[in-house]
């Protein structure tokens, strides 16, 4: 309860407002929730033994390696196609764009179908783990040490403790990157 | 086939379909035929019951040659209206009013 | 602490004469200057309070009253009712009237004994200024345009969303239509667009093709921002977006893609499941193409991947939005339709084979037919979904025409025609670039500057014709101009440079053969390579592009008079016969069309003629072309699992069952297989391990990253699920007939 005098024009409003509750229920009254902190969902993965994670929205889907067709001149990163449910799919040697060493491809070899309005492309992985919730205070900056070279295709690093480091994928560069070795490769 | 636009007692009659593809003619015509007519003052008229389909650069057309004629204290008035121009008129929330009805 | 019910009244009352004491002071200020928004904005909430307080206490017939004097006011500040003299007076007379039933209400009357009625019709009869008049108040920023108020149901969020500095929208080929009616779409309940026209100038000033419309959006939708802001994902690049959601601002500039509001009663929202953003529908626009398919779910919506055409306007009603998706998918349900489809026909040849004709037999053979009809007429009608206009490319021109002609000072009359022949939407994006290749060679090169027109005797204004239009089963596309023409001595001095062919032999060339040289890589005769008509792009990437659709390009020119370039392409993506063949251990379609025979032939048929190995047909001479130099795989991380996975295919029975019954019959561990390809008059061999078999495949082409080998038109699917490369005939031709200049 107010103790303004009554009357006063600041406690107008608030005394009508008491008034008010005692006859209504505002339960319908809009509130507004205050913003949640904001994280990322992110899929972990592995390329040879290093881990890296991707957004989720940008994996469309994970399956086992399908039957490859060789396309001959494709870009050396381009291994070959795939039938995707009736759509071309063109599956890419990160490794080879990492400067990693050549996957073997096994039982746990998997790839990761992403989400791009202009290619349908896939990823050969060594392995998929789980999916991870991150906050964004929690990715750092990628340092040059752990990244060299391939800090361009890189968000950030995640470190869930102090010896592992988890890299975060930029797929947008990623892309730019093929689409940039193409151009060069056919010009 | 008939010419996108005719003009006759101050009475533009449209035909066919009125797209940006031939808004450049249509203006040259349009202010042609306003041209032509002696007196400028007083109310001139549409008829759409030939028009196939209207675009948004026709439409700012017709606006423009509202406000021309409105300069001159008249107004443009739709003497034969087209579905498909009043749904674009419905569509872009522009009053119906903006182009009255009239004789 | 509680009050009591004696306390609760005291306190009513008395706020009560407060309220009436403010609206008195309002209404003293307003009768001075009763334009003032401010003022009548308070007096709403006055007279708000009065309504909401007076019902709560159950003071019905006050509040009734009061309601009527909030209408006029709601009004007022909406700008929808001029504040005159009159409605002061009925205002006034009105506040009086509750004054007397308030202190009637304290004195515990009976409140119904009050006879409203007349001061109730006199506050009614106030009309609303007209809808033109009320368009020229928000034009002119006195009232704002109201957002439509509403309950906001769980999942939902308002969305206010301004466009202005619009100019380029035509000629950048955006139509305001298709923003609106894409909007429209993903809205829930009420949808409110305000056009502002007041920047439309008189018809003499008016540049036809600049946009001076602006809108103001307010809708209620669940769609998640990034839906919302693909819809104006174009628009966002040529004008000023700004798109609010939930009064959170999030400006379209493509940054603010994690904009994160506050949730208005959240459930967690379903819009976030909402449509991973797709390309659009074959015809997002309100124009002349036919309907396609399936409707548009709120929240499921997002258009924006093609170019929105300018169709014309008709009837927004007879159109349905697609998500390109959709069609995709479409097509490739046709595709392995058609496989299947296959898969019969091959049986009912081989039961004919097996078994004597019964009611079975034939009974199976005539369905099987049908099927082969109906998957014909079903693949056409999808391909039909597919077409565009062809005019949703050509508009991007315009505005580049302009721009360069300004920049080379140049005048030119830019004339379209045939803007309504359709294409296959995938082919009309491919041919986009050649084509403002094109149309920048013309105004670069061709047309002459006014000056020199003018000594030519031509006008001062050249023109470029952009012209489309169907020629028996294709679509002929021509870009003229009436320049200079190409100068071809020019040419052939060129060409002689560059080592292609001796002085010689150029004198004895025709004009169509002087001509073909543009189409050489490395070949530009322009002095120098102008920033207008782009760096390293020669005729030859157009012709490439061009071919990668099926299509082929013809020039023809007269020096001093201009220079028409002919475009023609197929109406639609093949579903072509195709024979199946293979090469060091894959399999490759070449296209039935081209192919008029095949033969076997042993190592010694093949001569080397000036080093270009070559066969004997029947007393003819013809090139040969060993496909595995052409197809040379490198090898691959893959090729064991490869290796091992075919394994496993066949031993599972999932090979195709036609595996045996192949052409190889034949084979004899002697002779290759040749197959004699004929293109524009000229015949290959190509050699091959193995011939399998022929069948219908639906072409794929493939994009991304293998956009640009030339010896793919890109791939199928067979019916045991594998990929198959298509092989161009025409790269295979040039691939045997290069050899020549690469040896020597």
């Amino acid at each position: 309860m107010s103790n303004k005098p009554g009357g006063a024009k600041g406690g107008k409003g608030a005394k009508l407002d008491d008034l008010y509750k005692l006859k209504h229920d505002n339960s319908g009254v809009r509130k507004r929730i205050a913003p949640t902190i904001e994280t990322y969902k992110l899929i972990g993965f592995k390329l040879n033994e290093e881990e890296f994670v991707i957004e989720i929205e940008r994996v469309k889907e994970i399956v086992r390696v399908p039957l490859v067709t060789r396309v001959s001149k494709a870009p050396h990163f381009v291994e070959g196609v795939a039938n995707l449910r009736g759509d071309i799919l063109q599956i890419v040697n990160f490794h080879k764009i990492m400067g990693l060493e050549n996957p073997i491809i096994s039982e746990k070899s998997r790839i990761i179908v992403l989400d791009d309005k202009n290619v349908l492309a896939a990823i050969i992985v060594d392995g998929v783990s789980e999916v991870i919730e991150v906050e964004k205070e929690a990715v750092q900056q990628t340092p040059d040490i752990v990244a060299g070279e391939r800090s361009k295709f890189l968000k950030g690093i995640i470190k869930p403790h102090k010896h592992r480091n988890i890299l975060w994928l930029d797929c947008g560069a990623i892309y730019s990157e093929f689409s940039a070795q193409n151009q060069k490769s056919t010009a | 086939m008939s010419s996108l636009v005719a003009y006759a007692n101050r009475t533009f009659t449209f035909t066919g379909k009125l797209t940006i593809y031939k808004v450049s003619e249509l203006k040259n015509k349009i202010i042609e035929g306003y041209n032509s007519e002696a007196t400028k003052s007083g109310d001139f008229f549409i008829d759409m019951s030939a028009v196939e389909a209207v675009d948004a650069a026709v439409l700012q057309l017709l606006v423009a040659l509202k406000n021309t004629i409105k300069g001159s204290q008249g107004n443009l008035k739709i003497k034969s209206s087209a579905q498909t121009f009043d749904s674009l008129l419905d569509l872009f929330g522009i009053p119906a009013d903006t182009f009255p009805k009239g004789k | 602490m509680s009050y009591n019910e004696e306390q609760m009244q005291e306190i009513f009352f008395q706020e009560m004469r407060e309220v009436f004491e403010h609206i008195d002071s309002c209404i003293l200020v307003l009768e001075k200057t009763p334009g003032d928004l401010e003022i009548i904005k308070n007096l709403f909430r006055e007279v708000h309070t009065l309504k909401g307080s007076s019902g709560v206490f159950g003071l019905r017939e006050i509040a009734d009253l009061t309601h009527h004097a909030e209408d006029l006011l709601d009004r007022m500040r909406e700008g929808k009712l001029d504040p005159t003299e009159e409605v002061f007076s009925a205002l006034l007379r009105c506040f009086d009237r509750l004054k007397e039933m308030m202190s009637g209400a304290q004195k515990k009357q009976n409140l119904a004994s009050f006879d409203n009625a007349d001061i109730v019709r006199q506050l009614c009869d106030f009309k609303e200024i007209t809808g033109e008049q009320l368009q020229q108040k928000v034009a002119a920023g006195e009232v704002a345009p109201t957002p439509s108020a509403e309950n906001i149901k769980p999942g939902e969020c308002p969305y206010h969303i301004s466009i202005t500095g619009a100019d380029q929208f035509f000629l950048t080929g955006i139509d305001p239509i298709t923003l609106v009616l894409n909007c429209r779409d993903i809205s829930t309940g009420t949808f409110s667009l305000f056009t502002n026209i007041s920047r439309i100038p008189l018809i003499t000033e008016l540049e036809a093709e600049r946009c001076y419309f602006e809108f103001t959006f307010n809708f209620v939708s669940m769609a998640e921002f990034k839906t919302v802001q693909d819809i104006f994902e174009f628009a966002i690049g040529s004008s000023n977006v700004k798109i609010e959601m939930d009064g959170v601002s999030a400006v379209g500039a493509g940054k603010a893609s994690e904009a994160k509001p506050a949730v208005v009663q959240a459930p967690a929202p379903a819009a976030a499941k909402a449509a991973t953003p797709a390309a659009a529908a074959a015809a997002p626009k309100v124009g002349a193409a036919p309907a396609a398919a399936a409707a548009a779910k709120p929240g499921a919506v997002a258009p924006g991947k093609a170019e929105p055409a300018h169709g014309g306007g008709s009837d927004a009603n007879d159109f349905v939005r697609l998500k390109k998706e959709k069609l995709d998918q479409l097509m490739n349900l046709v595709g392995e339709l058609i496989t299947v489809k296959n898969l019969f026909v091959h049986l009912s040849n081989k039961l004919e084979e097996v078994l004597p004709e019964n009611e079975i037999t034939k009974g199976f053979k005539e369905g099987t037919g049908h099927v082969t009809r109906l998957s014909a007429r079903l693949q056409e009608s999808v391909m039909n979904a597919r077409m565009v206009p062809v005019g949703s490319v050509f508009t991007k021109y315009t505005r580049l025409v302009r721009d360069v002609a300004k920049k080379l000072n140049k005048k030119i009359n830019f004339v379209i025609e045939g803007e309504d022949t359709e294409l296959d939407k995938t082919v009309s994006e491919a041919i986009s670039d050649p084509i403002m290749h094109l149309i920048r060679n013309s105004i670069d090169h061709g047309i002459e500057t006014p000056e020199v027109r003018k000594e030519r005797g031509k006008s001062e204004t050249g023109t470029l014709l952009l012209k489309a239009g169907y020629e028996g089963n294709n679509v002929k596309l021509v870009v003229r101009d009436d320049g200079n023409g190409i100068d071809l001595d020019r040419v052939k001095n060129k060409a002689v440079t560059l080592g292609i062919i001796t002085q010689e032999q150029a004198d004895m060339l025709a004009k169509k053969d002087i001509i073909e040289f543009i189409f050489h890589s490395g070949f530009s005769t322009a002095a120098e390579i102008t920033d207008v008509s782009g760096r390293g792009v020669g005729m030859d990437v157009v012709r490439n592009n061009i071919r990668k659709s099926s299509g082929s390009i013809f020039v023809d020119t007269n020096p001093g008079q201009g220079t028409e370039f002919k475009i023609i392409l197929p109406l639609s993506l093949a579903v072509i016969e195709a024979l199946l063949i293979g090469v060091d251990g894959e399999t490759y379609a070449l296209p039935q069309e081209v192919i008029t025979e095949t033969v076997r032939a042993e190592k010694k048929d093949v001569v080397n003629l000036n080093n270009q190995p070559s066969i004997n047909l029947r007393g003819e001479v013809i090139p040969l072309l060993r496909l595995n130099e052409v197809v040379n795989l490198r090898p691959s991380i893959l090729d064991d699992f490869i290796h091992a996975e075919k394994k496993r295919m066949s031993q599972a029975g999932e090979e195709s069952e036609d595996a045996e019954n192949n052409l190889q019959e034949q084979d004899d561990g002697l002779t290759n297989p040749v197959v004699i390809v004929q293109i524009d008059g000229l015949k290959v061999g190509i050699l091959v391990d193995v011939l399998y078999w022929q069948e219908q495949i639906m072409i794929k082409p493939l994009g991304g990253f293998l956009a640009n080998i030339p010896v793919f038109t890109g791939a199928c699917i067979m019916g045991n699920g594998s990929v198959v490369l298509v092989l161009e005939p025409k790269e295979l031709y040039y691939a045997a007939c290069h050899d020549d200049a690469k040896a020597a």
